[in-house]
């Protein structure tokens, strides 16, 4: 972690930044209506208002919602697109990565490659002839130098892309999202690149959703929530204020939530989990220690009576990778709703799932047609039990995030 | 958040900072001047830095246009040659069957169809890639920052190699026709620079305006073709217009440079001093006005693409 490095100067200066774009299409008729000036489209600001420092050597991360400005302010601090109001200052070279792999073409080999997205990032030739060996060897892809790329794997094809990024030496180097690709011992690679960067006096900004990379690499964290600064200052505690804020959002009642798609004839009132009421003749009653049942009781509410209501519930991981449905008609169970409210439970006698947090979708149809589907409707908590009896707790990132009953059978 | 205290701590230290000796490992040189971005652009000094900053990305696409282009064909570069070539046959069958040649000497007609052809095939070329440049490298625009016009640029080398070969045959047909060679030759890469800079002029307009509005992309296969009409790639000028209509048609720049370079290489009648005049007055106001309008679109290009 780069702690011990004074603030020197300013690397960059963000003075009452602002983006905003217009909502709606392009082109047809809204040529038309822009020429007569009577252009009524909406405007939305991605980001707006934001005022910051950041001084040499600072590794700032940045976290927030989807949708809350960061890859914007990225876009802008990059120059890829211009802010609409406000300036924002540089000092030297600014290197971007939003997307890795920059410029690859498919047809092009892996030298060609390297050397076109090289020229993208702002490399010149002579800089990646130089250090063309140490990227082919920090890739590991140099049996397949004169390969297109297109044959590439995806991972080999990661693993290329951000070897060039790397040995970009720019003052100021701005990362987006993309560390969530590629395998873990490449990821540690590259978090150790960028640490690297960090302690050459390089000023690094990072967008993650691993609030743990952002706790170990970064000394200063940005908070982004609808395009304002929710909180700018040391990394952990802006990552505290964003466990917080996701939280709460989670916990607020699925009634108040605005963000729901179907047509609502029918809706999800509340959702909450309950004490389960373990059935004695579970299969996981022979090992009591390592199952966990779960229930919830669900309230429908709508106007008016419905037949062949459909009921899911959706667990997926934190990253949004969905792990198991729990569904009604896969069951046999029909649901009906009487208005003005339906009450029912769902048990799981034991959800393989390892200890971590993770996310429930519910999913409602009525007569096949979706009423109500709430994205991230409730999280669900896996406490760390001592599920095996022996002190050792599964961890997702490495294990896996499902935990299934088995034996060693040993022929003596 | 505490922006109060940041400043202050910030500000001692810029006062402070020819005096502190810094502990660490960023006492490498004088920190570069902050430069500051808003919304109104960057002025026609950054972006001639930028452009030259990036000098070696319109080299580098266009390398990547050439060997993507003839990867997994046959022929490869040879259709480089191939195409200024069988469309001259054609031509040559063409007016062969009508029976009338638009050129002085219908002996040398093939040679000077080619040396019509090149130029105009270059600016074609150019012109149709170029065009649908900054829509087909959407996937950089939106990620990258490059000069965009570095996009109009490359088109324009992708073409050159086409024409430097084409050259070459024109080289190899005259030596075999026995084409005799003045001194004017030395002056066709002028006429060549004329009709680069047309070719670059008409490309910023038509990328920038198909960035906007997609039709563009109809228009310019349609629109090409009716130029080849207007300039004189398969006739001699002073063949079949006037001297009155020939002047003003060198407001087309592509005119006088597809006249100026036939005349340095073949020996044909020069071009008239008023007609270069126009020609280059026309070519430049093009391309100052399409400059402009392409650093208009390109503000916004990332948002609209």
């Amino acid at each position: 972690m780069p702690t011990g490095f004074k603030v020197l100067t300013d690397a960059i200066t963000i003075e009452g930044l602002g983006k905003s774009f217009r909502l709606g299409t392009d082109g047809g008729r809204s040529v038309l209506r822009r020429l007569l000036g009577r252009d009524a489209r909406e405007t939305f600001w991605a980001i707006r208002d934001i005022d910051l420092s950041i001084g040499v050597g600072d590794v700032l991360g940045i976290i927030g919602r989807n949708g809350s400005g960061k890859s914007t302010l990225l876009k802008v601090l990059s120059r890829i697109t211009r802010p609409t109001e406000g300036r924002f200052g540089v000092r030297g070279r600014v290197g971007s990565l939003l997307e890795v792999g920059t410029g690859f073409h498919p047809e092009l080999t892996g030298r060609e490659n390297i050397f076109l997205s090289g020229a993208l990032l702002g490399l010149d030739p002579a800089a990646i002839r130089k250090q063309f060996d140490e990227i082919v060897a920090f890739a590991g892809t140099e049996p397949f130098l004169e390969t297109p790329v297109k044959r590439y794997s995806s991972g080999m094809r990661v693993r290329l892309g951000f070897a060039v990024a790397a040995h970009l030496d720019p003052e100021i180097l701005i990362v987006d999202e993309v560390l969530a690709v590629g395998d873990l011992a490449f990821q540690q690679k590259c978090l150790g690149k960028m640490d690297h960067l960090a302690r050459g006096g390089r000023t690094v900004l990072l967008v993650s959703h691993q609030l743990a990379n952002i706790e170990g690499l970064c000394n200063k964290g940005l908070l982004l929530d609808g395009g304002n600064v929710v909180h700018f200052g040391d990394a952990r505690d802006s990552v505290a204020k964003y466990r917080e804020s996701v939280s709460v959002r989670s916990h607020a009642a699925i009634a108040q939530r605005e963000d729901r798609t179907g047509n609502g004839k029918v809706r999800v009132h509340s959702i909450v989990e309950i004490d389960a009421d373990r059935k004695i003749d579970s299969p996981c009653d022979a090992a009591p220690a390592v199952c966990t049942s779960h229930a919830w009781e669900v309230v429908l509410e709508g106007h008016d009576d419905c037949d062949h209501l459909d009921f899911a519930l959706i667990v997926h991981t934190q990253r949004g990778d969905r792990l198991v449905t729990l569904f009604s008609r896969w069951v046999g169970t029909t649901l009906r709703h009487t208005a003005p409210q339906t009450r029912f439970r769902i048990q799981v006698d034991d959800l393989p799932l390892v200890p971590g947090e993770y996310r429930i979708d519910t999913w409602l149809t009525v007569n096949e047609q979706v009423a109500d589907y709430v994205e991230g409707a409730l999280p669900l908590r896996i406490a760390e039990t001592d599920r095996l009896g022996h002190g050792f707790t599964p961890d997702p990132v490495k294990h896996g995030h499902l935990w299934v009953p088995h034996r060693f059978i040993v022929e003596s | 958040m505490d922006r109060d205290g940041w400043d202050t701590i910030q500000g001692d230290m810029q006062a402070s900072d020819t005096t502190a000796v810094p502990a660490t490992a960023t006492t490498r040189e004088e920190p570069p001047e902050l430069r500051y971005f808003d919304a109104g652009g960057v002025g026609t000094v950054q972006s001639l830095c930028d452009l030259w900053n990036f000098r070696g990305l319109a080299w580098t696409l266009a390398v990547r246009d050439v060997r993507v282009q003839y990867r997994q064909s046959l022929l490869g570069i040879s259709w480089a040659l191939a195409r200024p070539f069988l469309t001259m046959l054609v031509f040559i069958w063409l007016f062969g069957m009508i029976g009338r040649v638009p050129a002085d000497r219908p002996s040398d007609y093939g040679l000077l169809l080619f040396a019509g052809l090149l130029p105009w095939q270059w600016f074609t070329s150019c012109v149709s890639v170029g065009s649908n440049s900054l829509v087909a490298n959407e996937h950089l625009i939106t990620k990258v920052f490059f000069p965009r016009w570095i996009l109009v640029l490359s088109p324009l080398l992708v073409a050159g190699l086409d024409f430097i070969l084409g050259l070459l045959l024109l080289a190899g047909m005259m030596v075999w026709k026995g084409h005799p060679v003045g001194l004017e030759c030395l002056l066709a890469p002028l006429f060549v620079l004329l009709a680069a800079v047309s070719a670059i002029a008409m490309t910023s307009w038509l990328a920038a305006m198909n960035a906007l509005y997609r039709d563009v992309r109809h228009v310019v296969p349609f629109a090409l073709q009716l130029g080849m009409l207007v300039s004189p790639v398969v006739y001699q000028s002073d063949t079949i217009l006037s001297a009155r209509v020939q002047t003003i048609a060198s407001i087309n720049p592509m005119a006088t440079a597809i006249n100026g370079f036939r005349y340095c290489l073949l020996g044909t009648p020069a071009p008239a001093g008023i007609e270069i005049i126009i020609s280059v007055i026309s070519c430049l106001l093009l391309l100052l006005s399409g400059v402009w309008f392409f650093g208009k679109v390109e503000s916004t290009i990332a948002d609209r693409v």
